[in-house]
């Protein structure tokens, strides 16, 4: 299947790769779009200025470059492993990219999104919005209504972003 | 209540979403690019200002009987721009950084002068995820404009050195 792949700093390339299989908790992802952040050309023409070394293998998971691009992603459902409930096949989905390592002090407290070793779907994973099918876990699938489709769905972590930004705010703002 | 959004690309679009669907009547967004103030017209932003050719603090001023306005969400990371965004808050107003800054900013007396907060913003939370579907299932993302361009993943190269010329707005990649 076709993927888009960064090798190294100032090298990516759409090359074909081996789809990924089903796992438990897991669904297989098709279609939709990957939106191209900031950070991505950050990380296309200076990668040595960021946060993350790409060329080590990251805390939480031990991925590293090569990698798929693209962490803002939307799909539709392929397939969906035995076990999974929540999401079904024929689905349209926005993936939340964050993971996390649910034991320290932030994850403890919140959802981990300020995780030290945080790692993202599309930066540090096996999995990234550029490739022709992924392989994501339900629990990050979340189904989008008739209303907002693939392209918005795609859209929804960088508003996200924003949103937080403004959640942070004014407290006293009803923002739901 | 009014707010000041510092940088008009894609995630001052995103921060001027998520202030209306807080209910926020007068959102300023403040935006150096011509391309990009046409853009936002497009998508009905009440107040746009050019700051090389505008006072971003009178403009915040006169929308509120001189006091600044509550809250600014910098989303522009411009050295230049950050002493005017502080200047136009309220007493107690409030700022989120939520750019990356390539280049230090500096603080004086004069920026934080009235109990001012300054507050760092990264990533999200999965209910900020939830509730950003949910404003888009209420129609409140617009994506007319032309603020959104589709390619596909033979063009991602070219366009991340497009995107670092600032030649478009917010790109997604369609899976093949």
């Amino acid at each position: 299947m076709q993927s888009v792949r960064i090798h190294a700093k100032g090298d990516v390339r759409v090359e074909v790769i081996d789809p990924p299989s089903l796992e438990p908790g897991a669904v297989l992802l098709g279609d939709g779009y990957t939106g191209i952040c900031g950070s991505d050309l950050h990380i296309y023409f200076a990668p040595e200025a960021m946060a993350w070394d790409f060329t080590r293998p990251a805390e939480l998971n031990g991925a590293m470059w090569l990698q798929v691009m693209g962490h803002e992603f939307s799909g539709r459902v392929l397939a969906v492993a035995d076990d999974v409930v929540d999401v079904a096949v024929g689905d349209n989905v926005a993936i939340f990219p964050v993971h996390t390592c649910g034991k320290c002090s932030i994850c403890r407290v919140s959802d981990g999104h300020s995780c030290r070793v945080l790692a993202m779907d599309g930066l540090q994973r096996r999995t990234g919005g550029m490739a022709e099918v992924k392989i994501v876990e339900a629990a990050n699938c979340f189904v989008l209504p008739e209303t907002v489709d693939l392209k918005l769905g795609a859209l929804v972590e960088p508003m996200a972003v924003a949103w937080r930004g403004v959640a942070l705010s004014a407290p006293e703002w009803a923002l739901s | 209540m009014g707010a000041l959004v510092i940088g008009g690309g894609p995630i001052g679009v995103g921060a001027y979403f998520a202030l209306k669907a807080a209910g926020v009547d007068d959102v300023v967004v403040s935006e150096p690019s011509a391309g990009r103030r046409a853009i936002l017209s497009a998508l009905e932003v009440e107040h746009i200002v050019d700051p090389l050719s505008e006072s971003v603090i009178d403009v915040c001023r006169d929308l509120t009987y001189g006091e600044g306005v509550a809250v600014a969400i910098d989303c522009a990371g411009a050295p230049q721009a950050f002493p005017d965004a502080m200047q136009a808050l309220s007493y107690s107003g409030r700022m989120v950084i939520v750019a990356a800054f390539e280049k230090p900013i500096e603080l004086s007396t004069r920026l934080l002068i009235g109990e001012k907060v300054i507050r760092s913003s990264e990533i999200y939370t999965r209910e900020d995820f939830g509730a950003v579907i949910g404003a888009m299932a209420r129609g409140g993302y617009r994506t007319n404009g032309g603020w959104i361009k589709t390619v596909e993943f033979g063009d991602v190269e070219r366009v991340l050195r497009e995107l670092r010329e600032g030649r478009h707005m917010k790109v997604l990649v369609r899976t093949p």
